[in-house]
Order: structure tokens, then sequence, then C-alpha cells
């Protein structure tokens, strides 16, 4: 193909935990073989001196935290929002902006909908209005992404209509393939594999640079114990890992978090092998057809197996994600006429109710998907297996040990996800599972992140952690302890003193005043927020004399905002203020970092 | 003074806000021409100069501020300099801008993209000079300030030149962008504020009916027959019956496949396919009929 006719669209991403990304990689997989040719790039990856020149754009965004841009943005957002950048300096480009949020929050898509209107303000041309993307509906976030990438088609091919030669984006035909695989049937040794795997862009001593996520480490299992009581239906393990090869290249403070790269279970990966119609451990080659630019996912393309492929990235674990590239495909694939026909239903407008109801609501995975459908699974072509199956995303935990306390170790605490759905096997974590499951001396990949949270030396912290929340701030505690820094009151909160109260023992040795909820001890539940009100004065004269900081950490998407109306009516009790004072000084502890948050789903 | 900076084959351009009496600009352009002989020496007023169409990339050195005590220059006057000088090339500027009030020129002028600001040595203003200044009072402490244009060239050459002729003005917009990428870890760089950029509808939050899939009635879906259907729920639906819940052991000709074909009142919804020969039991649960 003549790259020379194809016109240039730029798809530049957000993403947190991926779901921008794989949005990004459904729009190039659907300009395959169209007029148009796109580049994706995360945000930051972008060289933006170049955005000034180029013609068609779009920005794929999430919104996360309390309304911020997700880490791989965070330099693109600081740059377009610099006072000093004319109002015509982008008047050459042509965009569209798509974002992904979730309208139980505040700032529903804020990171969205600001660059959007930023960039116009720089004089772009906004080419749709933007397409906003909500978790809350009922079928999630799909509905506002296909309608906005129909749309988006529709108006870029109106602009550059499709030439002979060329496919239409818009229609439901099967985009070409990425690559071309070939085989080689010499069966790999085990040995070899994971020679050839620590070969393959894993970080070793010596380099210069830390651990990142196209060059992990690979920290080996030091300890993984259950620290929940055995009776308590909760089961959550505490993971030491050894890091004590590269502690210079991995340094990290309290409110650090490291990001782990997880592997699917050995049982999972046999049932799916079982229904796929290779053989698992041949050397597989992927030849690229199309120069698609992903330059994100570090996948061999050569050296490697079709079980390590499964085993280490394919998330068929996962719930298929968008019906036009899951189902469509498959329905393509399918020579079945009864599957054929049931693949073909599921993946059109109508049969979306229908899907929800198969696959989206009781968590259906891709595997249970393909073992419904088995004969149209044994027809899967090697060359589609990564349109079918998406790649594995790393997780994030806060750092629970103390890099003083727990030198050359760098601890996590996994809450395993288990539960039930009308489906009869329990849905399972697949990242919490496959720690689980870890004994001594597996390989972890990992590498470390900035955490949001910074804890200051010199002033008393307020901590405020129940359940895993209390991760990060017994890394603090340890730490601060050790050095001899500024006291803290931490305030955690679990079900039962005998079953989940994390770290119970340690916390006596360490220099904090601790409260400790737990709820279901007595008849009248008691949480974080009943203590925080008992100790409102105390809390108050720390903030307001001591200049003391506030932060916040765990699971729950009501906790955050219950503790904070509960400072708020501190503040108004405690300093006399009405309820807009309070609101104010809220806002400038947050602005001044003295108020601090770091929650997760 | 300035003019110790300029060598042999060097362009010049002078730029200048306030026109100097006498014959003072005549004398700069033989002075500097002493020192260039065979290049181009150029004299343009600032404004002129903003309105753009001069070559970019074309000088050596650019003066400013030499004549008057009361010259001033814009991010934008600097941003045009820097687009006409070669890269590496370097402006002088004399620095008059006492006003506290206004941002300083050194700040002006990193704004416009130019690095290695410094001050030059005060040595090179001589007494003997001192008539081309306007030396005042004041003037002794009046900086002399150089920077350089980065050495790479801006602006990507991706775009295809089908392009029509940019107005100058924005090609200078595109060159201030350029500059300041250059320095994308400067976290000094004032920021807007980017709550403002949020309009009345950007506040809006979408309402529960929007929210709901389908036509959003909110009533239980209809329960589906399976294609094979051999338990009469399918001839049920058919003649528009409500389908009345079956007994567990119901013999529907699908079960044995996955919960894709199997029909709503199916005992066996959540479990897998059946394995040829597999016996399969019913927990307590799957023996309820649901409701």
């Amino acid at each position: 193909m003549n790259d020379h006719v194809r016109h240039r669209v730029v798809v530049l991403y957000g993403s947190q935990t991926g779901t921008a990304e794989e949005v990004t990689s459904r729009l190039l997989m659907q300009s395959r073989g169209s007029v148009f040719k796109c580049v994706a790039s995360a945000m930051d990856d972008y060289p933006i001196q170049d955005l000034v020149n180029e013609d068609l754009v779009l920005f794929v965004c999430s919104t996360t935290g309390q309304g911020e841009p997700p880490d791989n943005m965070k330099l693109f957002w600081k740059f377009i929002m610099r006072k000093n950048l004319p109002n015509t300096c982008l008047s050459g480009i042509r965009f569209g902006v798509l974002g992904l949020g979730d309208s139980s929050y505040a700032k529903y898509n804020f990171v969205a909908k600001k660059l959007f209107r930023r960039i116009q303000n720089l004089g772009g041309k906004s080419l749709l209005t933007i397409g906003l993307a909500d978790d809350q509906h009922e079928w999630g976030c799909d509905v506002a992404i296909d309608d906005w990438s129909r749309n988006m088609w529709q108006i870029l091919n109106s602009i550059h209509p499709t030439k002979d030669g060329f496919l239409n984006p818009i229609e439901s035909s099967l985009p070409p393939p990425r690559f071309r695989v070939t085989m080689d049937d010499t069966n790999m040794e085990g040995e070899d594999i994971v020679k050839s795997m620590v070969e393959i862009g894993c970080y070793t001593t010596g380099h210069n640079v830390s651990p990142s996520k196209k060059q992990p480490y690979y920290a080996s299992v030091i300890s993984n114990k259950r620290v929940t009581a055995a009776d308590h239906f909760q089961e959550t393990r505490l993971i030491s890992l050894n890091v004590s090869p590269v502690v210079d290249h991995m340094k990290y403070d309290p409110g650090d978090v490291i990001m782990i790269q997880p592997s699917n279970l050995s049982q999972d990966v046999n049932a799916l092998l079982d229904i796929l119609p290779f053989k698992p451990d041949s050397l597989l080659t992927f030849h690229s057809l199309d120069d698609e630019i992903d330059a994100s996912t570090n996948i061999p393309n050569k050296g490697t197996t079709l079980r390590e492929i499964v085993t280490k990235y394919l998330d068929f674990m996962s719930v298929p994600r968008n019906r036009r590239s899951f189902f469509q495909l498959l329905s393509h694939i399918s020579c079945d006429e009864m599957e054929k026909e049931k693949l073909t239903e599921l993946g059109s407008p109508e049969g979306t109710d229908e899907r929800y109801s198969y696959a989206n609501r009781p968590r259906r995975t891709i595997l249970e998907v393909l073992q419904d459908f088995h004969l149209t699974a044994a027809l899967i072509p090697l060359e589609r297996i990564f349109d079918i199956f998406p790649i594995i995303r790393p997780r994030a935990f806060s750092i629970a040990s103390s890099p003083t306390r727990h030198q050359g170790e760098i601890h996590v605490l996994v809450a395993v996800v288990k539960y039930k759905t009308r489906l009869q096997a329990p849905r399972k974590g697949l990242c919490s599972s496959w720690l689980a499951s870890l004994n001594t001396g597996d390989l972890v990949p990992i590498w470390l992140k900035r955490g949001g949270i910074r804890f200051p030396s010199k002033q008393h912290c307020i901590l405020i952690g129940p359940g895993t929340g209390i991760a990060p701030f017994r890394s603090a505690a340890h730490e601060r302890t050790s050095n001899g820094d500024s006291g803290c009151t931490v305030f955690f909160g679990c079900r039962n003193f005998s079953s989940d109260f994390y770290f119970r023992d340690e916390w006596k040795d360490l220099n904090v005043d601790l409260h400790v909820a737990c709820s279901r001890d007595q008849e009248e539940k008691i949480y974080v927020q009943d203590h925080i009100k008992e100790e409102g004065e105390k809390l108050f004269r720390l903030i307001w004399e001591d200049d003391a900081s506030v932060f916040v950490a765990g699971n729950s998407k009501n906790m955050p905002d219950d503790v904070k109306s509960t400072f708020l009516q501190i503040f108004q009790t405690y300093g006399k203020m009405t309820s807009q004072e309070a609101e104010d000084y809220y806002v400038t502890m947050q602005s001044k970092k003295r108020y601090q948050q770091e929650t997760w789903s | 003074t300035m003019e110790k900076f300029i060598k042999q084959g060097d362009n010049v351009l002078v730029v200048w806000s306030v026109p100097p009496t006498g014959d003072k600009m005549q004398t700069m352009v033989n002075l500097i021409k002493t020192k260039s002989s065979t290049g181009v020496v150029q004299l343009e007023n600032a404004q002129r100069l903003k309105m753009g169409g001069y070559e970019s990339s074309n000088y050596d050195i650019a003066i400013c501020g030499l004549f008057s005590a009361e010259e001033i220059y814009s991010n934008e006057i600097f941003a045009e300099i820097a687009r006409v000088l070669k890269p590496q090339g370097k402006v002088y500027v004399k620095n008059n801008n006492a006003d506290r009030t206004l941002p300083s020129t050194t700040s002006t002028l990193k704004l416009s993209g130019f690095i290695n600001i410094m001050e030059v040595s005060k040595s090179y203003l001589s007494v003997s000079n001192a008539g081309l200044t306007e030396s005042s009072t004041g003037d002794a402490a009046s900086q002399i300030l150089v920077g350089e244009k980065p050495h790479f060239e801006v602006g990507s050459s991706s775009k295809l030149s089908f392009a029509k002729k940019k107005p100058a003005q924005e090609e200078s917009a595109k060159t201030v962008w350029n500059l300041s990428a250059m320095d994308m870890n400067d976290d000094d760089v004032e920021l807007i504020n980017d709550d403002d950029l949020l309009e009345e509808e950007d506040l809006v939050v979408p309402d529960a009916t929007s929210l709901k899939g389908g036509c959003g009635t909110g009533e239980t879906k209809p329960k589906k027959a399976c294609k094979n259907c051999t338990c009469g729920l399918a001839e049920e639906l058919e003649t528009g019956k409500t389908p009345q819940p079956k007994a567990a052991t119901s013999a529907c000709g699908s079960c044995y496949l996955g919960d894709a074909f199997r029909c709503a009142s199916c005992p066996y919804l959540g479990m897998p396919a059946f394995k040829p020969g597999e016996k399969i039991s019913l927990s307590n649960r799957q023996l309820t009929a649901d409701s």
C-alpha cells in the first residue's frame, strides 16, 4: 500500500489503567486498510513541538483520581495549559476528543472537557462534539465510544472519501490482520524458554536507569503469608519481594506505588490451550504487516511460544470489552451455523441487551465465552490472537514496607478478589489470585511509580486508612519512627479485631496514636469517621495550630466523601466556621498538599 | 559597545521602537559595517517587524534598545526576532526596563524561546561611545542582555507542503509554541487556571434516565427460548402466554450447550457446556426455580 496517499491521523491518549489505551488500539484497528494512516502515542511520549504542524488529531483521555489527568499525559497537560501559548498556535489542526469517565464522580470527565476547550481556544477546529463515555451507563463506556467512533469516521470520510483499493473504517467487514505468523515445530525446552524470557526486555543490574514497564525487574518472592484469620471470608496476604540486588535503582518513599505485571494461573492457561487448535510449545514469529505504531506493548515478536503468550500477555480471564471487535470478529471466523448466528446476534447493535445479559452482567470471561463457542474457538487463526484477546494490564499497589526498616524488600498488602455472580464458578481477580498462588522463589515483574501522596517529615500527619488503605500508612509509620520524624495519628477500620486487623502487633512499637474501628465487634457499627468525629477537637488543634496534614487511602467509593464531611463538620464545630468557610478551608488545604488522597477501586 | 560582538560576514538586524534624534542611526550602521563589511545591516522598527514578512533564519545578530531609554520589548517582538535569527544567532538587548511591575526583560526573552540569557560584561560599555547610547546618569547601571536562539531548527518537516502560506502572525504563534516546547521541564512557566475553561454545559451531570440501556422501561426482559426448544417455552412465547416457571428437570434440547444457547428457564444456566459423557448434578440452588 502506498503510504503517501494515506492521510495521517494522530491519536494521542492519556490512560491510567489501560482503558483509554485499548480504545485507541481499537480505533487503529478500525483504520487498518483505510485511507487513514493512524499513528498512536501516549500524550507524554509524543514530541509536542510537532503538534502545531499536524492536520488531524484525536485525543482519547480518561479522568482519574479526583478529576486529574492520567500519569502518561501529565507533562502534556502542564504544557498545554501554559499561559504564554498564543491563541492561534493550533489553528492548523482539526481535532476530536473522546473522554472516558464516571458520572458518579463530581468532576465527571473533567480532563476531556477541559482539553477540548483548551485546544479550541488555542485555535484548533473541532471535527465533532466531544465524546463523553460514562461507566455509569447501564452498558458502560462502550455506548458513547461506539457512537463517537462512528460519527468521527463518518466525518473523516466526508473529508477524505474512501477510494478504490481502500477499506471504509465504518463498515463491519473484517479489518485485515496485523501480523503474519510462522510456527516452528521444534519444541522449546522449559529452560530455554525461561532464558529467552529473561533476555527479552527485562531489567538487569548494570543499567543506569530504573526498572520500567518496558524493562521490569523480576523480583523473587521472599514470603507470601495470609494475614486475615483462616475463617474470615476475605483472604488478604502480605507478600514480601526481594529487591536487594537492585536496591539502588529502586529507591522509594512511603506513599510510593509498586506496579506489578501479573500472569495467568496455569490451570486457566491449560483450559484455554485445550480449546485453541495449536501446539502450545512451538516457536512463534510474528511478522508485522501493518506498521501501526503501538510501542506501548513489549510483547516479544519472536523466540516465544503460544504457551508463554497465553500465560504472560493475553487477558482471556477478563470480560469481553467491546462488541464490535470481539463478537463480530468471532462471527467472521465462525463456520458453525448455530454459533455463527448467535455470535452475529451478540455483536449487532440490536443484540446489545442480550450481550450485556450474557457477558457483562455475570462477568463472563473470554475463556468461558470461547468454551460456549468451542467450534469457533477451534478456528481462531494465530494472526488474530492480539485482535481477539486484550493484553494483561499491570496493577498498582501502595507499598507497605519502609525503606529503612525493611531494607532490600518491598511489601504489598493484597486483598484477594473473589465473588459470585449467577455463574457457578466464582469470579476471581487476575492479579490478586496470581499473587496469592506464588511460592518463595517465584518471580514477579515489577517497577516503581511515584505515589500521589507525600508525607512531610516535620509535620504531624493524620492518616486515615481503613482496610488495605492502611498499607502506605504502615510504611510511613515505620519510616517516621526510624527517622525520628514527627508523629502521626492513625485511624484504621476493619471488621473484627481478631479477623482483619492488619499489622495488629506492630503498632505498639511505632510512634503513632492509633484508633481502630472494628465495625462488627459490637452491635452498632463503628467506622473510621466515627472515631474521627470523637477526636474532633484534638484534630482541629493539630490542623489549625500545628500545621498537620491529612491523608486518606483505601478502597471505597464513599469513604473519602464520608471522611471529608466529617472534617468539614469538625471545622465548623471547633473552628467556628460557616459551611462555606469550611469548604473553602478544605480546598485551601488541598492546594497546599495538606489534604491528600490515594483511593482505588 | 555592542558592535564588539559583530564578526565579518554577519547579517545584523537593528530593532528600534522610538526613532533616535539626529544621525545616530546612520552612525550606528556605519559602525556595524566597519565590523562586517560583507554582511547585511538592516534597521527596522519593532512594530513593523512584528507585522512579519521577514525571511526566517537570516540574521546572525539582532540588536535592540540601543537608541532610547524607553524601549521595552514584548514577547511577540522577541519571538519574531527569534524567527529571523539563524540557529545559534544572538540577540543583544539594552535593558532599559526598570519598571518592576512589568515582567523582566530576562523572563520575556526566556518566554520567547531564547536560551543562555546572560548579562554582558559592563566593561563593554565604553565611555567614549557614550554619545551613541544617549547616556545620562542612569545609563551606567543599565544592562546589556544577550540571548541565544537554540541551535536546532524549530518545527518539524512532517507537514505536506501543499498547505497555503500561513499569515506571518500564525507563523510567529507557532514559533512561540515550538520554542516553549524546548523547555518541557520548566516548572516556573505560569499556567492558566484550567477550571476557568469549563462552561455551563460542561458542568451538567447526565440524568438517570439517559443512563439506561435499551428502551429503559425498567421492565424485566422477556425470557428467550433456545433454538431447539423442546420444553414448550417457545410455543408459550409465540402464543403470548406468560411463561410459567418450570420444574427443575425440563428436557430442553439445548441444555448441554453453553449459556449462550440455553433458554432463560434452563436449570443449567451458569454452568459450562457439558462434556460428552459428563454426569451433571444440580445443587440445591439450581433446583429452585427462578422466580
